[in-house]
């Protein structure tokens, strides 16, 4: 049989079932023993403060490097592989434990983040201020419930085939859990409520799509204890169906919003054809363009210019609302390139 | 064949060919479009829009509104490269007679001018002096002689609105004492830069020296340099531009922009307590803030010089023809009536230049107070400074204005604002 042929017989779960010992192999890293429980939770706290002092700082330095390497420290996969163990062997106190831990971590998180910006980043006062690396984490897109969903299933995976778990580390950087959080708090400081709720939704679309493609790999695994099997995976279809809600429910925005990006990429590209015969002198040095609900049309624009009496903004205006055939607000600064040499002695 | 038979027979076929025709060359045109020019944009475009609208599903034909901010400058612009508009929204009367002079407007048709000045309020019916026709009629006006003050902030500091142009002075002279600063004042604006000090001039020459010598400066016959404006000037300067009667410093007020300007009056405590600012200032308010004796700002008329009613001030928009097709003068006709407007003041922000307008239109009670400020003034004039020779009404006097209020070379001033003269 190929290897490949072998790895999908390895996930049919009518013929594979794992043993009680690969099982508890996998409980006992998952589930805290409550005579452990308070190291295990000490370190939690502390890996969850250190990660998210790291993502601050690497946020706010617009390092990708250092956010790596808070994603390396993050202990979050824990608690959220547990989620789902849980539920699929209907263990209902250490389902419990494992979202108190999830939700407590989250908190610590976002918590520790607003901490930092009201110590250390004082200069983050507005949005304009804000590294591309925050920015970038407040639209998530359909393209980060993709990576979610694939870094999952990379997940579980890992977690039931413990000879691959070298790679968990690469899953770890795939779905980033902690610099989404600390970058709700740092908009949260600034008050910026809109962004921050950006923010967070990246961090729930990773969280759920996790959840989903941890249980489907066990299930595929054949993690389900026998005794549970016969009942008929209720609780693992429980916790499909209740991933699967959340994660359609989480889907709609996502697919709304990457809708918009799409179109406003569309849009942006009209407008540079449109400048291009509005003003030939004229070369765009910043553009955004938003189409906004309601068919409004608004175009920031920054062009430099050789020629002295550039065009009017609202012959371009004209030309762009004609041509998207919606109201079209457009605001252009100018900038004014002038040259002069000389050369004496 | 009957011969008249056959002759009628003959006229049934051209009548028919006719039709035909009329009909094909309907079925080949795309609807009839009129191009509108302004200075609207954002909400105003939109509110505009929206009364174009209407006379969209009227009547069919289409209407494409463009709004500009250097609309002074683009109008010039376009009407000179024979790219007219077909219509063009004046806030500049001024330079619409300009173009007039030049022959590049339509006069009024007799019909429309009929419509637009049946209605007038008879307080308007002087508005633009002795300057002469200007073919066009208002569409829409705003109140420029206002002062925006806090109530809270009076009722804590024990001031009180004052009734005329001494007792402001004297409140001028209160505030300062108390150590307060009384006056707000910004007055950057691109290449308009100047114009809110335009219009302090302007309400002081009309107050101190009255309409006939506020007539004959508008219509350019009585000089900047002369007595009257120099006053005037001066006038301005001591009421506002004194150390401590503004809370900026000469600099701070050119680099202030008209709509922040007001920005500290709602501060604890208060950077400044009065701002004169025409009506439209609204729309600048912190959001949420109500207007009125109980509301976070609301607004006195700057006073007259002695106990008679003040005159006001008035800003606007006149609408002029560009093009003498029928589409053209169908939306010129619906434009002069009364109910054009409704759907504007329905948003907000539209105050009607007409006697028979439903003040039931209006959005709320400030339009609606605006709207009986006007009908019942005595003495009302437009903007002097867009009713004027353009080159000195969009450029000179607001130059002259930034000169001064940079310098307090108050004689230089004058000569810079006269000099947009060529004579």
């Amino acid at each position: 049989m190929s290897p490949l042929g072998q790895m999908l017989n390895g996930f049919r779960p009518s013929q594979r079932l794992m043993s009680e010992y690969e099982r508890s192999m996998v409980t006992t890293e998952l589930f805290w023993d409550t005579a452990d429980l308070k190291a295990h939770l000490a370190r939690f706290f502390t890996l969850m403060v250190l990660s998210t002092l790291l993502a601050a700082f690497g946020l706010a330095a617009n390092s990708v490097a250092v956010i790596i390497g808070a994603m390396l420290v993050a202990p979050l996969m824990t608690p959220i592989l547990a989620t789902a163990a849980a539920l699929l062997v209907v263990d209902l106190r250490m389902l419990l434990s494992s979202i108190g831990t999830l939700a407590s971590g989250v908190a610590v998180a976002i918590g520790t983040s607003m901490f930092v910006t009201w110590v250390g980043l004082q200069n983050f006062t507005t949005t304009y201020s804000l590294p591309s690396e925050i920015l970038g984490r407040t639209q998530p897109s359909l393209l980060d419930l993709g990576v979610a969903i694939a870094a999952g299933l990379a997940g579980g995976y890992v977690l039931t085939h413990p000879k691959a778990s070298s790679s968990l580390p690469g899953v770890a950087i795939a779905v980033a859990l902690v610099p989404p959080l600390a970058t709700v708090g740092i908009l949260l400081k600034i008050g910026a409520t809109g962004q921050a709720g950006g923010a967070f939704l990246l961090f729930l679309t990773n969280l759920f799509a996790i959840v989903l493609s941890v249980i489907v790999v066990m299930v595929l695994s054949g993690f389900i204890p026998p005794e549970i099997r016969l009942e008929g995976f209720r609780n693992a279809r429980i916790g499909l169906v209740v991933s699967a809600v959340v994660l359609i429910a989480i889907a709609v925005p996502l697919t709304i919003h990457t809708v918009g990006v799409i179109q406003d990429q569309r849009f942006a590209r009209t407008v540079t054809i449109e400048v291009a015969q509005w003003d030939p002198n004229a070369t765009i040095e910043d553009l955004a363009a938003d189409l906004q609900p309601g068919g409004r049309a608004v175009v920031d624009l920054i062009v430099s210019t050789t020629s002295a009496a550039p065009q009017p903004s609202w012959k371009l205006a004209d030309a762009v609302s004609e041509r998207v055939g919606s109201a079209v607000d457009i605001r252009i600064r100018y900038r004014l390139e002038v040259a002069d040499e000389s050369t004496s002695g | 064949m009957n011969p008249h038979l056959a002759e009628r027979l003959a006229l049934v076929t051209v009548a028919l060919a006719l039709v035909a025709g009329a009909c094909a060359a309907n079925d080949g045109r795309s609807p009839e479009v009129v191009t509108v020019f302004g200075n609207q944009r954002g909400a105003d475009a939109d509110a505009l829009r929206s009364v174009f609208d209407r006379f969209e599903s009227e009547t069919g034909i289409e209407v494409r509104f463009t709004g500009s901010a250097s609309f002074p400058t683009a109008m010039r612009e376009r009407v000179e490269e024979g790219n007219a508009p077909d219509i063009g929204f004046f806030p500049q009367p001024g330079l619409l007679k300009d173009l007039a002079t030049s022959g590049y407007v339509e006069p009024l048709r007799d019909d429309v001018a009929q419509i637009a000045s049946s209605s007038l309020l008879p307080s308007l019916s002087d508005a633009f002096g002795s300057s002469g026709d200007i073919p066009g009629f208002l569409f829409q006006v705003n109140v420029k002689s206002l002062v925006w003050y806090s109530p809270d902030a009076f009722a804590a500091y024990g001031y009180d609105v004052p009734a005329t142009w001494d007792a402001l002075k004297d409140l001028t002279q209160r505030i300062s004492a108390d150590g307060s600063n009384p006056w707000c004042l910004g007055v950057s604006a691109f290449r308009a830069s100047g114009w809110p000090a335009t219009d302090w001039v302007e309400d002081i020459v009309l107050r101190d020296s009255g309409t006939a010598a506020y007539d004959s400066w508008v219509a350019g016959d009585l000089a900047f340099t002369s007595e009257p404006i120099g006053s005037a000037f001066a006038g301005f300067g001591n009421m506002t531009l004194e150390a401590g009667s503004s809370d900026r410093d000469r600099r701070g007020i050119l680099n202030t922009s008209p709509a922040a300007a007001q920005d500290s009056m709602f501060t604890d405590p208060p950077g400044c307590f009065m701002y004169k600012m025409a009506s439209f200032q609204r729309s600048n308010l912190p959001s949420g803030m109500e207007i009125g004796p109980d509301g976070g700002v609301d607004v006195f008329l700057l006073p007259g010089s002695s106990n008679e009613s003040a005159p006001i001030l008035i800003g606007g928009t006149v609408a002029a023809a560009f093009n003498d097709s029928d589409a053209t003068w169908e939306l010129m006709r619906f434009l002069a009536t009364p109910q054009a407007g409704t759907a504007w003041a329905e948003r907000g922000g539209f105050i009607s230049p007409h006697t028979d307008f439903d003040s039931g239109a209006y959005r709320d009670d400030f339009d609606r107070r605006m709207a009986s400020l006007l009908a019942d003034a005595d003495i009302v004039r437009f903007d002097g400074s867009d009713l004027m020779y353009s080159p000195v009404g969009t450029r000179s006097f607001f130059d002259a204005m930034v000169l001064f209020i940079g310098t307090d070379l108050r004689e230089a001033a004058q000569q810079m604002a006269e000099d947009g003269y060529d004579r």
